[in-house]
């Protein structure tokens, strides 16, 4: 009877403490459509979404809320650090997971952990006195570019792929490693033909988490872009500025009212949209490796 | 067992009683708390202003913090604040939704227009500068500097920074500000900006100006706190300080402290005018 009790109580408290969990996501989904649906009835999905002109606070005329050219830069931003990051950090789960004698693999996951906790604002202050002048006096441009950004978020993201892989990697079952060994093939064949492809959900999710990442990241992006909301002129320009929409939101908001206000939390919106969107696929993808596998 | 439990909570409302009846009696009559937050223009006043005041009433507790002035209006207005900071007037719009707010001018600013200190342009006429910030001049040999492309930058939509730059610059020529200009969100990263880049031009408070970048001439006059003062030197504005209704006894303390002798020749020595002379 007493014990009944107890444990009902537990049972109570483990579900409150989920639930809040929870309600604080929806509660904060909820604030967001609230700012910032208005917004978007007034001025129409895809004008918000497709528009190329953010003009907010116009001198004349009427404002105008095109948040294009910003989706363009965070994609962009993203994708660029993911080129960079992606195949060093599969190169790099490879050699911790695969190569690496155990001495090695502490001192290298030490300091890739080391690299996680450097806050994000010190990245982007290095990037901002250091990068961004460089790229200025050897590639020419105003430095401050997608190509800063992008080798910033680079470094920020290698730490997420490389344990994400690296645990996708170790979790292929030993057997496959033995039986590829047995039949005669070298280790780095059996890396390329049975272990990468064994570990492929896990290393796309990898992939996917950290474009989700670098999408929805702020404090570098804000430093270093330049944040300039259009679009790179010619499009692939990767030494021209752009403003991501994390940057956009940040820089803007502590002056913003009424609909230049909301139109900040719209693209908050879409942001969380995009965010979620990537998070939702990269598990998929984990779910779907998993079940295969077994 | 019931009555048990009636009396203890009584007792421990008497308790509570006690202790805050106790507090307000041992406070210092003179100790003042306030929470000030608004423009990063304002700011390096408010927190000049909060550290000596705090100094001078032991015990109080001044909380001096950015975020805007558009931040600083609405903070003050929804009660989070008790002062709020703008470096720009209020708009009709504020005026409207938040009837109640008292406007304090605490001091005179002018805003310079920057550029690296190797440049050798140190004179602009407000035309090129016009020119310069619509995107219609793009190369410093247009305004009798080097062969090289202009980077522009700008503060972000929004700022009374900004704002005062356009009314001044943008306005009379009803013309945007070019797109192309790198955004940077406070006078200091703008600073930084243009003391790291050679080919660029950017605008900050006079408040700000320091050997890491060099201000020019506008229409031949230099941005100095006498010609802001006499009207000369065009692009200026007044810093404000905003109270929801008629300041109470602690924001009075703090408002008088600033507009004191004091808080006065600290706005001097944080880089502004004080506001006297804009009466003198």
């Amino acid at each position: 009877m007493r014990r009944e009790t107890s444990e009902r109580v537990i049972e109570i408290l483990l579900f409150l403490s989920a639930a809040t969990a929870i309600s604080i996501v929806a509660l904060i989904l909820i604030f967001l459509l609230k700012e910032g649906l208005p917004l978007i009835a007034k001025v129409g999905i895809t004008d918000l979404c497709l528009g190329m002109d953010w003009n907010p606070l116009p001198i004349t005329g009427e404002p105008s809320y095109g948040i294009f050219p910003m989706i363009v830069g965070s994609f962009y931003v993203a994708a660029g650090s993911l080129v960079m990051a992606v195949p060093f950090g599969i190169a790099c789960a490879i050699f911790l997971a695969e190569i690496a004698p155990s001495w090695a693999r502490s001192v290298l996951k030490h300091s890739i952990e080391l690299l996680v906790g450097i806050p994000s604002v010190i990245l982007g202050f290095i990037g901002l006195v250091l990068l961004v002048p460089f790229i200025r006096n050897h590639f020419g441009g105003c430095g401050f570019s997608i190509l800063a950004a992008s080798i910033v978020l680079a470094v920020m993201a290698l730490p997420r792929i490389i344990s994400i892989s690296d645990d996708a990697i170790r979790a292929v079952p030993r057997e496959y490693k033995e039986a590829s060994l047995a039949l005669g093939a070298t280790h780095w064949h059996t890396i390329r033909k049975v272990i990468l492809p064994g570990a492929r959900s896990g290393i796309v999710a990898a992939v996917i988490l950290a474009m989700g990442g670098s999408i929805g990241e702020t404090m570098v992006v804000l430093m270093v872009t330049g944040n300039v909301p259009m679009l790179p002129s010619p499009i692939y320009d990767i030494l021209d500025p752009v403003r991501p929409m994390t940057s956009n939101i940040v820089v803007e908001m502590s002056y913003a009212t009424g609909d230049h206000e909301r139109a900040l939390f719209a693209t908050g919106i879409v942001l969380f949209i995009v965010v979620a969107v990537l998070n939702a696929i990269s598990h998929r993808v984990m779910r779907s490796g998993k079940g295969a596998r077994r | 067992m019931q009555r048990q439990i009636i009396v203890s909570i009584l007792l421990t409302a008497a308790i509570m009683v006690a202790v805050s009846g106790s507090g307000c009696i041992d406070r210092d009559s003179d100790a003042v708390k306030l929470q000030i937050a608004g423009s990063t223009t304002v700011l390096p006043i408010g927190e000049e202003c909060a550290r000596i005041f705090m100094k001078e009433h032991p015990g109080s507790r001044i909380d001096v913090s950015g975020g805007g002035s558009s931040h600083g209006i609405r903070a003050v207005a929804a009660g989070t604040v008790d002062i709020g900071c703008a470096s720009r007037d209020l708009k009709p719009s504020e005026l409207k939704i938040y009837p109640d707010l008292v406007l304090h001018a605490i001091a005179r600013d002018g805003i310079a227009v920057i550029v690296h200190p190797e440049n050798p342009v140190s004179s602009l006429t407000l035309a090129q500068v016009q020119g310069i910030y619509a995107g219609t001049i793009t190369n410093w040999k247009e305004v009798g500097g080097t062969d090289s492309s202009i980077t522009v930058v700008s503060r972000e939509k929004g700022s009374g920074t900004r704002e005062c730059f356009e009314q001044a610059v943008m306005v009379p020529i009803s013309e945007e500000m070019t797109g192309r200009a790198i955004i940077q969100d406070s006078n200091g990263k703008v600073r930084a900006t243009i003391a790291g880049a050679e080919h660029s031009i950017g605008f900050i408070s006079i408040g700000y100006l320091n050997s890491e970048v060099k201000s020019c001439y506008l229409d031949g006059i230099e941005p100095t706190p006498e010609n802001v003062v006499s009207g000369r030197y065009a692009v200026s504005r007044t810093l404000w300080m905003v109270t929801n209704g008629e300041p109470d006894a602690d924001e009075q303390a703090f408002l008088d402290f600033v507009l004191g002798a004091e808080g006065q020749k600290i706005v001097e020595t944080v880089g502004y005018l004080p506001v006297e002379l804009l009466q003198a």
